[in-house]
């Protein structure tokens, strides 16, 4: 008799738990579903678009072929892409590499100013980025350019007797990505740097560490996490950013994403581009992939 | 003459204008076991604080083993640190955060191995080693943050309420411990606790502080039973306060008009007319039977007995409606249930009456150890 009793009680409490799991389940659901819409309608449908055609044919005259075909992966066995995706993740790996380097002193001493400064010292790191990227590149080219201001400021003073050729080839590409791209390593860095407890570092230097040791020992392993998070929205979108090697970079080092630009609106291949796409996006799961694996548990991302 | 680990001479720290710590000076042997009590926001941290390196003073000196400090960086200090909010490094073992300070002295390894696992057996915390700090309880946080800085055996160790977080049990044997290995290794102990207890019993000598100054330095002895103004009898252990006129003045003793009562006290530089003020422990009160039979009697009515532990507390309010505590130990205390507000009569030996000045602006200092 006990037994059962107890028995229909446990019975119970779980019918009850399982309702309750239901509830929230729908709430879940209808909390969610705006972004699934989104998702849907803005990531979804589009990627399988380009998922579809860069399984078909182009056309004679551009357009598409509804014929169904592997050939455009295939082709891209040829070791002249195999180099253009290659110099793309260089490029985007020294943009990184650089953003870093630039970007983690400048977070750090924002992070550690008055708190009256501070918000004015992001705001200047942000401001730029409200204009428009493509009018800031040209504002570069001004800068670059063999009659450029640099080179006509140096002819001038005589530092230099003809003009150094600074546009045009892969350290311009360099200097553009690593400047449209600063401030995304800058925030996270800033974020997690801000976030440190200061009496660790008291008690590192309590303990006898130097403020380099300090720095290697606390300061760095604890702002790992947003120099990941830095590394991957730098990389990831450098590697997509194709007006920059277009506009600063000449034709010389052709890039991932110029060559998928090119097949759109230049040879009018859109399977071809489609087909780069995916890889390009493939490229880019990877990277997340190793992201979320390296960064281990959720808390520790720091994407702002 | 004794050697000094720490010499704090007219030392000043002020925040926007605010003094927190207020021209102290306390010199700290070799060894010694200094605590300060007071209590929150008195200064206790910021002068630790100042002793490690982390804040630099407003004015006046700090010496280490007679050397001035002014220009030497926390790391380069030989003095280590127990936080009072623990500071360890998240992103470390419980091993590596009490590795960290002899790996900066580059140790070898095996020595590290050895002595940090001394230190978290001391700690009782063996077996977790490898445990990150935020898979451990409050407690157990509390004790790697001791053995951190004990594991360096510095010349100083500063400790801010280091025991703040550990159940009484656990508390009562690291004090034990904790006072055998400052004994053993000759460690210059400055601690800070809000336990007196504690502070009495670990402690060679205590400064109590109150608003950012010391008002009195001494054996727990001298500032339990000789408390030098209003604000340590009060704060120290539970005690009574008498105001009253100086009525006459003779030789060693002066006598105190209190209620009514000419109550004699030891004379300690009074003058005649003067206001004073007694403090008397509530176990040096007795219960008197008669006028005749005592020097004294001060008349007040019964309130309530309250049993704490083997004492009897029993309060008595006097004719100005102050109330006066008065303990007995249990066996000694009447048995019968007494009414309420029946009459009874208060006495003392005078011996046990301490004369308190009003605090601060007339400190004396007890320096001897
Ligand atoms: N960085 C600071 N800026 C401004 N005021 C401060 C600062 N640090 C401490 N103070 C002030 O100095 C006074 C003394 O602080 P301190 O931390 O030394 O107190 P404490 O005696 O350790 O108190 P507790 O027992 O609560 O730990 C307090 O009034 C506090 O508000
Ligand atoms: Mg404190």
């Amino acid at each position: 008799m006990k037994d059962n009793s107890g028995v229909l009680t446990t019975v119970l409490v779980e019918d009850s738990g399982k309702s309750e799991v239901n509830s929230k389940k729908r709430e879940l659901c209808a909390l969610i579903s705006p972004v699934v819409f989104w998702m849907v309608v803005f990531v979804a449908i589009p990627l399988l678009l380009v998922v579809g055609v860069s399984f078909l044919q182009r056309g004679i005259y551009g357009g598409i072929e509804y014929q169904v075909t592997i050939n455009n992966y295939i082709r891209m066995f040829n070791p002249m892409y195999f180099r253009i995706i290659w110099n793309s993740v260089v490029l985007s790996f020294f943009t990184t590499i650089i953003c870093l380097i630039l970007g983690y002193p400048f977070a750090y001493f924002t992070a550690r100013a008055p708190q009256k400064i501070r918000g004015m010292l992001l705001m200047l790191t942000i401001l730029p980025y409200w204009t428009n990227s493509l009018v800031r590149t040209y504002a570069w080219i001004i800068l670059l350019r063999t009659e450029g201001v640099i080179n006509t400021i140096l002819l001038n003073i005589g530092v230099i007797t003809a003009p150094i050729p600074m546009l045009y080839n892969e350290s311009a590409v360099l200097i553009g990505l690593v400047y449209v791209l600063f401030p995304f390593m800058v925030l996270p860095l800033y974020t997690s740097i801000e976030k440190l407890d200061r009496s660790l570092l008291e008690a590192a230097s309590d303990l006898g560490a130097t403020p380099l040791k300090a720095f290697f020992k606390v300061t760095l392993p604890l702002t790992k996490s947003g120099i990941l998070a830095g590394a991957v929205m730098v990389f990831i979108p450098s590697l997509g950013y194709f007006f920059i090697p277009d506009l600063m970079g000449g034709s010389k080092g052709l890039l991932i994403s110029n060559l998928i630009k090119n097949q759109f609106l230049t040879a009018r291949d859109w399977p071809f581009g489609s087909a780069i796409s995916i890889i390009l996006i493939a490229i880019t799961l990877i990277i997340i992939f190793l992201y979320f694996r390296n960064a281990g548990s959720k808390e520790k991302l720091e994407v702002f | 003459m004794q050697e000094m680990a720490v010499q704090l001479v007219n030392l000043d720290k002020e925040f926007e204008g605010q003094h927190a710590v207020e021209k102290i000076s306390l010199d700290i042997a070799k060894g010694e076991f200094l605590t300060f009590l007071g209590p929150s926001g008195c200064g206790k941290t910021t002068t630790l604080r100042m002793i490690a390196g982390f804040e630099d003073p407003t004015s006046g000196w700090i010496l280490l083993d007679g050397k001035h400090v002014e220009n030497t960086p926390p790391y380069a200090r030989n003095v280590n640190t127990v936080f009072q909010s623990y500071a360890l490094f998240p992103h470390m073992s419980v091993f590596d955060n009490v590795a960290f300070g002899l790996a900066m002295k580059k140790v070898g390894k095996a020595i590290i191995k050895q002595k940090v696992n001394d230190a978290l057996g001391l700690v009782r915390l063996d077996g977790f080693s490898g445990r990150k700090p935020n898979q451990l309880s409050g407690g157990q946080r509390q004790r790697v943050a001791i053995a951190r800085a004990l594991v360096n055996s510095p010349n100083v160790l500063l400790l801010d309420e280091p025991m703040g977080a550990l159940d009484l049990k656990l508390r009562k044997q690291m004090q034990i411990e904790l006072k055998r290995l400052q004994k053993k290794l000759g460690i210059t102990f400055i601690y800070v606790t809000h336990d007196q207890e504690e502070a009495l019993t670990m402690s060679d000598r205590i400064a109590v502080m109150n608003e950012g100054q010391i008002e009195q330095v001494g054996t727990p002895d001298q500032i339990y039973e000789h408390p030098q103004s209003k604000f340590v009898a009060g704060f120290i252990g539970e005690t009574n306060l008498f105001k009253g006129t100086v009525q006459s003045v003779n030789g060693d003793y002066a006598l105190l008009e209190l209620e009514g009562s000419r109550v004699p006290i030891i004379n300690n530089d009074l003058t005649l007319g003067e206001e004073a003020f007694i403090a008397v422990r509530p176990e040096r009160i007795d219960f008197a039977h008669s006028q005749q039979e005592n020097s004294f009697v001060l008349s007040g009515w019964f309130k309530e007995q309250i049993y704490v532990g083997s004492m009897v507390k029993s309060i008595i309010t006097l004719e100005n409606g102050m109330e006066v505590i008065v303990n007995e130990p249990v066996g000694r205390s009447a048995q019968a249930v007494l009414q309420k507000d029946r009459q009874r009569l208060l006495t003392w030996d005078p011996k046990h009456a301490i004369v308190v000045k009003d605090g601060r602006n007339n400190k004396a200092y007890c320096s001897e150890v």
